[in-house]
């Protein structure tokens, strides 16, 4: 691969809760971002997933590893050049109402990320706050609407042109249409293709919604309990997943072809985690030695990795 | 043909709020038989929770059943006592919901939550209850029966509490069961397990499921029909293998289109335009006339003008939709 967009290696996030041993909830992911591609980070809940998308923008201080941004270390960035990085790669969140003010009009919090960057005068950003809004579907009057006036597909669209109008690279999607209609999700799905088509934006693209994922990807990894179990292309890995939890992934969806594998049990606690590989109690394909061995993700075909003891 | 076990007809709920009258239900029909899976479909605000709470006699001011008529197994519940209501929920009518932790006592243990739901059967002192609740959890696919009816609500994971709730209404045999969005806030690794469970139980008690849901693909695979709703009215009611193979309305092939299938990707889905109407402004005509692509290529004028009534197309599926009338 050509120098990736996004590089991060390694990454630990550690909570510490009281006495109690540590919450590990990230533990050692290691992922590409080339310019222009999406990379879908999928998994259930508590795997991880949004703790890589905030570390990965600094928005809270990961407990080790590396990130690099276009060549440059994000952890070690000062305040002036972690401003600048930020201008560079932005975030879109599920709830887009939790993250806007509720007492401005979405085009002042559009245009607000402009002013805080420096980047434009007050007539300035407003002009491409406008801009920035029309290009989602808002128009000029909506764009005067406070967020409650709003329904959730069209802030949605706002929390978009929020990312967009500093012009970056890479946009963190965090689950961007796990809280809207059904009807709605395909018009902001097409919304985050064209863009990408236009602009040539990469996307870390983070979701549950194995279809959806599927759909907007050109890579997918796929964490369980802080790490990456799996990663290959989409068609790799719909076609023929290597790790057993993406083969009962892929089998869970309602509506999959073939025999479906029912895991037994949840996901455990990330502050006890299972000693040896951490898939390894629901695993339907697990041996004797998996409970010892925690496998290590390697190259198992040039593009393809895995962590699994199966495919050793 | 038997009675069906539950029939509502023309059910109308409202909603009388200081900035005017909110239509939720408006004028829904459908029937369920005995040992039969519904599945109730639709986006959010279109009224299919409105519908189930107004079968279990649940809505409360400022709502109102303002008209219909629900009868289940030969009683009128419109209108019914709530003595008469009290007998059936819980014994006869059981409902679940997306939340199970919110509706458990979290201050009660397992145990005693499902026993006060076997109180009713008077023939049970506490023993029996406490002996019939470990089978119950067994019975749900709940490891190690016998501590976890000692345990509470929080120290249950999500698939565990929903795993709990259904415990507790199938707790008195019902007859039939409301299952609101059962599984919408679990991971799909779990949905897939309590998905399994609700058929396998389904189909050992013989019970009537009406299983409300967002997710068509969720319907697909536990209901044996479908009911499509939209703006506070059923759209098109089908056996589930016609909702994806023969759609008659525009709005069910809109949802059936908008997800993404796998065999192109990075293609341009196909949306639905628009969004849903404002309860307190519906449109004059049909509802989803607004957002109907199919009318604006006909050129229909109906639509904008009159809602249409449900025509039966063929046996067991109909529609409400100009285009069909």
């Amino acid at each position: 691969m050509v120098d990736p967009l996004l590089e991060v290696v390694d990454l630990v996030k550690h909570y510490r809760i009281r006495a109690s041993r540590p919450l590990r909830a990230v533990d050692g992911v290691s992922l590409r971002v080339a310019a222009g591609e999406t990379l879908g980070l999928v998994g259930e809940s508590g795997g991880g997933k949004t703790t890589v998308g905030l570390s990965v923008l600094r928005l809270i201080q990961p407990s080790g590893g590396s990130i690099a941004f276009e060549g440059r270390d994000v952890l070690a960035a000062g305040r002036a050049e972690l401003k600048a990085l930020r201008q560079r790669m932005q975030i879109v969140f599920q709830d887009p109402i939790g993250a806007l003010d509720p007492r401005k009009s979405v085009g002042d919090s559009v245009g607000e990320g402009l002013r805080i960057q420096g980047l434009a005068s007050r007539a300035e950003s407003r002009r491409r706050a406008t801009e920035a809004l029309e290009r989602v579907g808002i128009g000029a009057s909506q764009a005067r609407s406070l967020p409650h006036e709003l329904s959730g597909g069209q802030l949605q669209r706002v929390g978009i042109a929020r990312a967009l109008v500093v012009a970056p690279r890479l946009v963190v999607c965090d689950e961007p249409v796990s809280a809207l209609d059904v009807s709605i999700q395909a018009q902001i799905i097409n919304l985050l293709l064209d863009l990408q088509a236009e602009r040539g934006l990469a996307y870390l693209f983070i979701a549950h919604d194995l279809a959806v994922v599927r759909h907007i990807s050109d890579r997918i990894a796929v964490m369980y309990l802080g790490r990456i179990v799996e990663s290959a292309s989409v068609r790799e890995l719909f076609d023929s997943p290597a790790h057993p939890y993406t083969r009962a992934l892929l089998s869970a969806v309602p509506g999959a072809a073939g025999r479906r594998t029912v895991l037994r049990g949840e996901i455990p606690s990330a502050s006890a985690p299972p000693s040896g590989c951490p898939f390894a109690p629901r695993c339907p394909e697990a041996m004797a030695e998996c409970g010892q061995q925690t496998p290590e993700l390697k190259e198992i075909a040039p593009g393809r990795w895995a962590a699994c003891l199966l495919n050793d | 043909m038997t009675e069906p076990l539950l029939s509502v007809e023309g059910l109308r709920t409202h909603f009388f709020v200081d900035d005017g009258v909110v239509k939720a239900v408006d004028g829904v029909s459908f029937a369920v038989r005995r040992g039969e899976v519904l599945g109730l479909v639709g986006e959010s605000g279109c009224g299919k929770t409105v519908t189930s709470l107004s079968v279990a006699g649940l809505i409360e001011a400022p709502g109102r059943i303002v008209g219909g008529s629900v009868r289940f197994d030969g009683t009128e519940l419109v209108g019914a006592s709530e003595r008469v209501l009290n007998s059936l929920r819980g014994p006869r009518i059981a409902m679940i919901f997306q939340q199970p932790r919110a509706c458990l006592d979290p201050v009660m243990s397992v145990g005693r939550q499902i026993g006060q739901a076997l109180k009713s059967d008077t023939s049970m002192d506490r023993a029996a209850r406490r002996r019939r609740a470990v089978e119950l959890l067994d019975r749900v696919g709940i490891s190690d029966p016998d501590r976890r009816v000692r345990e509470y609500p929080h120290q249950l994971s999500g698939g565990m509490a929903q795993r709990v709730m259904i415990a507790i209404a199938l707790a008195g045999e019902p007859d039939l069961l409301i299952a609101d969005e059962p599984t919408t806030a679990l991971d799909v690794t779990v949905q897939a397990q309590i998905l399994e469970l609700l058929r396998e139980l389904q189909s050992a008690n013989g019970m009537a499921v009406i299983l409300i849901t967002h997710d068509l693909a969720v319907v697909a695979e536990v209901a044996d029909r479908a009911a499509v709703m939209y703006a506070g009215r059923i759209v098109e009611e089908c056996a589930v293998a016609e909702l994806y193979q023969a759609p008659l309305h525009p709005y069910t092939k809109g949802l059936v289109e908008s997800r993404p299938v796998g065999d192109q990707p990075k293609s341009w889905l196909r949306a639905i335009p628009g969004s849903v109407p404002v309860p307190l402004d519906l449109p004059a005509g049909c509802s989803f006339a607004p957002r109907c692509e199919a009318r604006t290529a006909r050129g229909l004028t109906e639509c904008t003008e009159q809602p249409p009534e449900p025509v039966s197309v063929r046996d067991g599926h109909s529609v409400r939709c100009w285009l069909h009338g």
